[in-house]
């Protein structure tokens, strides 16, 4: 009997448990990856001669792992290795780049996930990578996923001015407290959830110039692959839709005076409803802010509730105007339910839901916008 | 009491008796035989009374016995003074011996005896034997006195607030230590002798109606058990009676501190004082009890609480911390956040071995560091550290052996180790935590939790004497009373009661009175 438990238990701890030890200095720990199409000249060898039925490549994928000994303090040149291979799916490249590098590829500790214009407009090939991410162990809930104009591989080849590997670059940049609204807050988590739901999600764009990284604007992605871009005003006014504002920036104009004003707390309240026939999306906006900059040696009218309650009239009514602008955008021009109103119907009122979701699109293609803001300026500064 | 009286009977003596008989030469013969080639027995006889015709003998073994005590207040009065005598002589022929007994040698403690066997025993404790010229028993003079250690600090526990008193080397002395604290009748100090040989003394302490009567039955009946030949050390009793020689754990708590005993005797438990040795024994122990400081009580709640708590992260570090290290390092870098994850690989670049030799090299010469230490003199034990701690570390570190996370994770854990208030609960924390390196080097994270959880049904199974070790956390029945004295301790008016586990007859620590001193409606009545 003590032997039949004895065998049990050592049975039950040596076949299962984690017989993947591989210590961390031989890993070689992916922090940004960038997927593009590839269209090229196949190669052809004597091998795909030899075995006509191959499968052409469809993937060039960039990797970049940091320099660990720079990280360390001990060592030159750049930041981060790039390297670069074709395959027919990121498996694929994966098991391709084994025969390159000396440690094991490990995703664990991924952050940027970069797809190129092309590449996020194959519907296919979007399909893949998207269930490539999600099914992988390895990779993060909030790691970003960003689109690209033009090719992914040459965002990962911008020589930023600290030696930062740029997926931490872009962690840090998107993570910070005064983060700015206009580029889109959405990381793979978000964007999953939101393509399982309504079928449409926004992800941020990446650009680069020389040695600069820009995160601003969103590509829509609707029914699985990149349907267009949104703008930076665009997403910031997407931004306000989706209750995401923690710091924004826009002027008015009051007494020929333009006043640039600082949005630093924001929240807005959107409910969905059926309206005679039509869907009805109303968004509340309740904001705070203050203004930084006024005219000099003008004494006194900051303290003047009246001038101030224009200084916000004037906010109230510009927000309003372009975010019922923006989401005209949305509802004609891609049809993408990017604000969730199905999932919010879905939750909140069943039953409607349940007699428009058969013809959502077209429900919300036709669907009618109000929009209130309501500005409160709390601050004007040390100054009178 | 007739419980007491019934466990602490004397046991009749099995060896074969040899009685003292009126022959003064066959007594001091049967003694000296039987103490043949000692030649540390000094013995004595001399002429007594005013014709010199009475003949008596002292034997004692020098060393052992005060010989100012013998020559003052024995032989003095023996020999010069008792001339002096200005008595009947007729009475005193015949009432010599109670005259002696009762009025001649100036003496706190006499006792008569009839066996030789029992006079050597005596002689070999540092007593004096008296014998009488035709008298069938042997007096015993109490003049034990030998060149001891003076109270002084303890070595180990020390604390900051508190007495800095400490046990000795002497049975007698320790045992007035803490009755010097408990000055209550009912504390009870059954002393007997262990040990074929040795016969090494050993106290039971406790206080009646407080203590548990069948711990303190399981007590008595283990140390029954004991037949060896000799005592040495309360390890040989700790050893010999403790409940699971298998387990890793300490079940019995030792202390150099007296106020401790006496904190201990308080709570219920029982306190075993051996001669020859400044550690006392406390039984029943619990984990939690070895966790705990006499100075947590000395101290305000607040910091009392924050130190227990502290001790408590302590502890889990020294258990797991370098198998934390290998799991993630060579299973798990993912837990890791990666600004660390990555220096974590760079640092590790250059190191020739895997996480888990690493680990147990670093591991390895912090324990050789400590044992070499301990036992060299104290002059050199400094130059060790210096070598071992800073060239050692500090040129592996630089030669890229090992890495300098490796260097800060071995110095935490030992720090954490040595924040245990038990010496033998962190040593055997410093095995376990082997065995979890080698688990986590096998199996990552799963293999320290599996070593964990074995640890715990190990622990839960454990008991020192009927007392779950996991008390209160694993009692039969839960009491939250208990809890105000593990992760924190209350403040002390709250801790009215004493620990339930131990199941006593009295338990109330505080009166209702004095509590109530501190509610908000006696603030009240007092500002009125």
């Amino acid at each position: 009997m003590n032997k039949l438990i004895a065998i049990l238990v050592s049975l039950s701890i040596l076949i299962t448990g984690c017989w993947d030890k591989v210590e961390i200095n031989k890993r070689i720990f992916v922090i940004s990856m960038g997927i593009d199409k590839f269209e090229g000249q196949q190669f052809k060898s004597r091998e795909n001669e030899i075995f006509p039925n191959f499968i052409p490549d469809r993937y060039k994928i960039t990797f970049t792992y940091p320099n660990l000994a720079l990280i360390v303090g001990d060592g030159a040149g750049e930041a981060t290795h790039k390297i670069t291979s074709t395959g027919i799916n990121i498996n694929d490249i994966q098991k391709n780049l084994n025969t390159h590098l000396e440690g094991v590829i490990s995703f664990d500790h991924i952050k940027l996930i970069v797809l190129g214009e092309e590449m996020a407009k194959d519907e296919e090939l979007m399909k893949e990578v998207l269930d490539f991410i999600e099914r992988s162990p390895e990779i993060g809930r909030r790691i970003h996923l960003m689109v690209a104009p033009g090719e992914a591989a040459d965002i990962l080849s911008t020589k930023l001015p600290q030696p930062i590997p740029l997926g931490l670059y872009v962690r840090d940049l998107m993570n910070k407290p005064t983060r700015a609204a206009r580029s889109a807050d959405a990381d793979i988590g978000y964007i999953l959830r939101n393509l399982h739901e309504s079928d449409a999600a926004i992800v941020p764009r990446i650009n680069s110039s020389k040695n600069e990284i820009v995160v601003a604007g969103a590509a829509v992605v609707k029914n699985y692959k990149m349907a267009g871009w949104l703008g930076e005003m665009e997403t910031l006014y997407l931004m306000f839709m989706l209750d995401k504002v923690d710091t924004a920036t826009g002027n008015v104009i009051v007494d020929k005076r333009i006043l640039p004003i600082l949005v630093s707390d924001s929240t807005t309240k959107m409910t969905v409803s059926k309206k005679e026939g039509r869907i009805h999306v109303a968004f509340n906006i309740e904001a705070e802010g203050s203004i930084t900059q006024h005219g000099f040696a003008l004494v006194g009218q900051t303290f003047d509730p009246k001038y101030i309650r224009r200084v916000e009239k004037d906010v109230e009514e510009r927000l309003e105007k372009n975010i019922a602008r923006t989401y005209k955008i949305i509802r004609e021009k891609f049809g993408a339910d990017l604000i969730q109103a199905g999932e919010y119907l879905r939750k909140k009122d069943p039953k409607v839901w349940d007699e428009v979701k058969d013809n959502w699109e077209e429900y919300f293609t036709k669907s009618q916008s109000e929009v209130n803001v309501r500005m409160k300026i709390r601050r004007v500064g040390v100054t009178r | 009491m007739g419980f007491i009286d019934d466990l602490f009977q004397k046991k009749e003596d099995e060896r074969y008796k040899i009685p003292v008989e009126k022959d003064f030469k066959k007594n001091f013969d049967a003694i000296k035989e039987i103490l043949t080639n000692c030649d540390d027995i000094i013995y004595r006889d001399f002429n007594v009374g005013q014709d010199q015709k009475m003949r008596f003998a002292i034997i004692y073994a020098e060393g052992l016995a005060d010989k100012n005590l013998i020559n003052e207040h024995i032989l003095q009065n023996l020999m010069i003074l008792s001339r002096m005598a200005n008595m009947n002589i007729e009475t005193l022929k015949q009432k010599i011996y109670e005259v002696i007994k009762d009025g001649t040698v100036a003496v706190t403690d006499l006792r008569e005896i009839e066996d030789v066997n029992v006079a050597v025993d005596v002689i070999l404790s540092g007593e004096t034997i008296l014998i009488l010229d035709k008298w069938d028993k042997v007096l015993m003079i109490a003049t034990r006195g030998w060149p001891m250690r003076s109270v002084s600090e303890p070595s180990t526990e020390t604390v900051i607030r508190g007495p800095s008193e400490g046990f000795t080397e002497t049975l007698r002395v320790n045992t007035a230590l803490v009755r010097r604290r408990i000055r209550d009748p009912r504390l009870k100090i059954k002393q007997f002798q262990i040990g074929r040989r040795s016969k090494t003394d050993v106290a039971v302490l406790f206080i009646d109606e407080i203590a548990n009567n069948n711990v303190l039955r399981m007590v008595k009946e283990r140390l029954d058990k004991i037949d060896i030949d000799a005592i040495l050390e309360s390890g040989y009793v700790e050893q010999l009676i403790e409940d699971n020689w298998r387990s890793p754990f300490p079940q019995i708590q030792n202390t150099q501190r007296p106020d401790a005993v006496a904190a201990a005797l308080y709570e219920g438990r029982i306190g075993i004082i051996v001669d020859n040795t400044p550690f006392a024994l406390l039984v029943p122990s619990t984990v939690v009890s070895l966790l705990q400081s006499p100075e947590d009580y000395y101290e305000r709640f607040f910091i009392s609480s924050a130190v227990r708590v502290l001790r408590f992260i302590a502890m889990a570090l020294a258990l797991t911390f370098p198998s934390l290290y290998i799991a993630t390092t060579s299973f798990h870098p993912g837990m890791l956040p990666t600004d660390l994850a990555l220096y974590v690989a760079g640092t590790r670049m250059k190191v020739p071995f895997p996480a888990f030799i690493e680990a147990f090299l670093m591991e390895a010469a912090l324990e050789l560091l400590r044992e070499a230490g301990i036992r060299l003199p104290v002059p050199i034990g400094s130059t060790i550290g210096i070598v071992g701690g800073l060239v050692l570390g500090q040129a592996a570190v630089q030669a890229g052996i090992v890495s300098p996370l490796m260097v800060i994770v071995v110095a935490l854990t030992a720090m954490a180790t040595y924040a245990a208030p038990s010496y033998s609960l962190a040593a055997s924390f410093r095995l376990l935590r082997f065995i979890l390196m080698a688990l986590a080097a096998f199996l990552g994270l799963y293999g320290i939790i599996i070593g964990l959880f074995v640890l715990l049904f190990h622990m839960c199974t454990l008991k020192s004497f009927g007392v779950p070790y996991l008390s209160p956390f694993a009692a039969a029945e839960m009491t939250l009373g208990d809890f105000k004295d593990v992760f924190l301790r209350v403040p002390l008016h709250m801790m009215r009661k004493r620990p339930s586990y131990l199941h006593r007859s009295d338990n109330d620590r505080l009166s209702k009175k004095t509590a109530d001193i501190f509610s908000w409606e006696g603030d009240r009545n007092e500002q009125k």
